[in-house]
């Protein structure tokens, strides 16, 4: 939960811009009048570290104690109850965090930059047969031309990037697809649309199970 | 309760120490539904009779209608939750039905009932959460920004182009983790206890095959020192809350750190 938590304090940053977290769940400065400090999330944050305390607590009385029942074991109802209070909630906040989240697509797209297609230009070269190892070193290259010559990636016309490898052909502007890009990754557990479609229909149906 | 070896009563710091009602009066239902059970057991084996049982029930549940109301009142004695309750049920019956009912039981094997009692609606509750974080929110929201591609990060680094549903659902399957992880503890918590005693066991002959049944109990503890010891279930309990309320790294100055160059995305 703090892991998500992190992950949204993070998109929400103004570095970010992923995700706007709703004024319900957010907190002013007594200071910076232009502060919205994601407070709801930090103190699902900071509440693990309370969690791990009980936890570690509880652990460290029950380390080495003799058989049957010693009153040390009183505060074992402590830490069971607090873990529980803490978690509920906390996760009563996530809920209305997340439920009131509105995404940026806008910034989420302007985030997603070209050279993280290098991955895919070796993919191209491999799927033309070139072994990964030496697409993965071709593709490096062509990386370092963009950057020593200030040329955008899309840009470096196919007469240089034939100088590097002579795999490189017309369908090459192919790869500058972002959509494609992610669509290529149609394996199951993979981000193509199909496969994150595949994991909700898995989850809708995957918490009636385990016995309660 | 335990005074009658005693020539002094316990000094006061000891007793404040040892004072564990103000948190475990949380137990007070689950306390009073094990004591409803155990005088039916008690009846079974003819050491208290209908009439006495039956007066009995009706104490402990004007007992417990008085925490659901607010009207049970502590006295200076009352050490914890199972004192509380004999007391009260002791002044509401007399001495010869109420002072029947701690026949040949522990508190040892009553407070482990009672935590594994609660602790198996908490997994529910927890469970519960879960489903409704990931099922009514998380899907949906995936559902709904299914188009939405973002970078995918790793070491903090854009790394490769991922859909924003793919990272929003990642969290999802945590959190199926956790419930399954809950899931597993289950079997280990719904175990009865009571009928161990203080450590031996129980000396009359009580059914406790037929307690598991009463309390909704799965499976009974097959060694009463076992039974009156154990609270691997707690440690395994905060420990999967632990994992569940997952911690991260120490939050590094990202923002630094990263690209902050973005070139236009020629098509997305």
């Amino acid at each position: 939960m703090s892991r998500l938590a992190e992950d949204l304090i993070l998109f929400s940053s103004k570095e970010f811009g992923f995700v706007r977290i709703s004024d319900a769940f957010s907190t002013g400065s007594s200071l910076m009048p232009q502060k919205r400090n994601p407070d709801s999330l930090e103190l699902i944050r900071g509440m693990s570290g309370e969690v791990f305390g009980q936890m570690a607590g509880f652990m460290m009385t029950l380390k080495g104690l003799p058989s049957t029942y010693n009153k040390d074991l009183q505060s074992d109802k402590l830490s069971m109850f607090t873990t529980y209070d803490r978690i509920r909630s906390s996760m009563s906040v996530l809920k209305g965090v997340l439920s009131t989240l509105v995404v940026s697509e806008d910034n989420c797209g302007r985030a997603v930059t070209l050279e993280m297609l290098a991955t895919d230009i070796a993919y191209y070269l491999v799927r033309k047969g070139m072994p990964f190892r030496t697409a993965h070193h071709v593709a490096g290259q062509v990386i370092k031309l963009s950057e020593e010559q200030s040329i955008p990636l899309h840009l470096i016309s196919l007469e240089k990037l034939q100088e590097i490898s002579g795999m490189f052909a017309d369908d090459f502007m192919e790869v500058w697809y972002f959509e494609k890009s992610v669509e290529q990754y149609h394996v199951k557990g993979g981000t193509s649309k199909s496969s994150v479609e595949e994991q909700i229909v898995y989850l809708k149906s995957a918490f009636g199970l385990g016995g309660v | 309760m335990w005074g009658g070896r005693f020539g002094e009563k316990a000094h006061e710091s000891l007793a404040a120490l040892n004072n564990s009602l103000p948190i475990d009066k949380r137990l007070y239902d689950e306390d009073l539904t094990g004591s409803v059970a155990y005088a039916k057991a008690l009846q079974k084996v003819q050491l208290i009779t209908v009439e006495e049982y039956e007066a009995m029930v009706a104490g402990l549940e004007e007992v417990r209608k008085e925490w659901q109301s607010g009207a049970i009142v502590f006295q200076p004695g009352d050490e914890d939750v199972h004192t509380v309750n004999e007391r009260r049920l002791t002044e509401l019956v007399g001495v010869d039905v109420g002072g029947k009912l701690h026949t040949g039981r522990s508190r040892n094997d009553q407070v482990a009932t009672d935590m594994r009692l609660w602790m198996k609606k908490a997994v529910t509750d927890l469970q519960r959460d879960l489903r409704e974080v990931v099922v009514d929110i998380i899907c949906p929201m995936a559902e709904q920004w299914i188009h939405v591609l973002m970078p995918g990060y790793t070491h903090l680094q854009r790394a490769q182009v991922i859909r924003f549903s793919h990272w929003l659902l990642s969290y999802g399957f945590y959190f199926e983790s956790d419930y399954k992880r809950l899931a597993d503890l289950l079997p280990r918590v719904d175990c009865l206890p009571l009928g161990s005693g203080a450590i031996a066991g129980n000396p009359f002959g009580i059914d406790r095959e037929e307690l598991a049944k009463e309390l909704g109990f799965k499976e009974i503890t097959r060694n009463s020192m076992f039974a009156v010891g154990d609270r691997d279930f707690v440690g395994e309990y905060t420990g999967i809350v632990f994992y569940y309320s997952f911690f991260t790294l120490p939050f590094f100055v990202f923002q630094w750190t990263l690209t902050t160059q973005t070139v236009s995305p020629v098509c997305t």
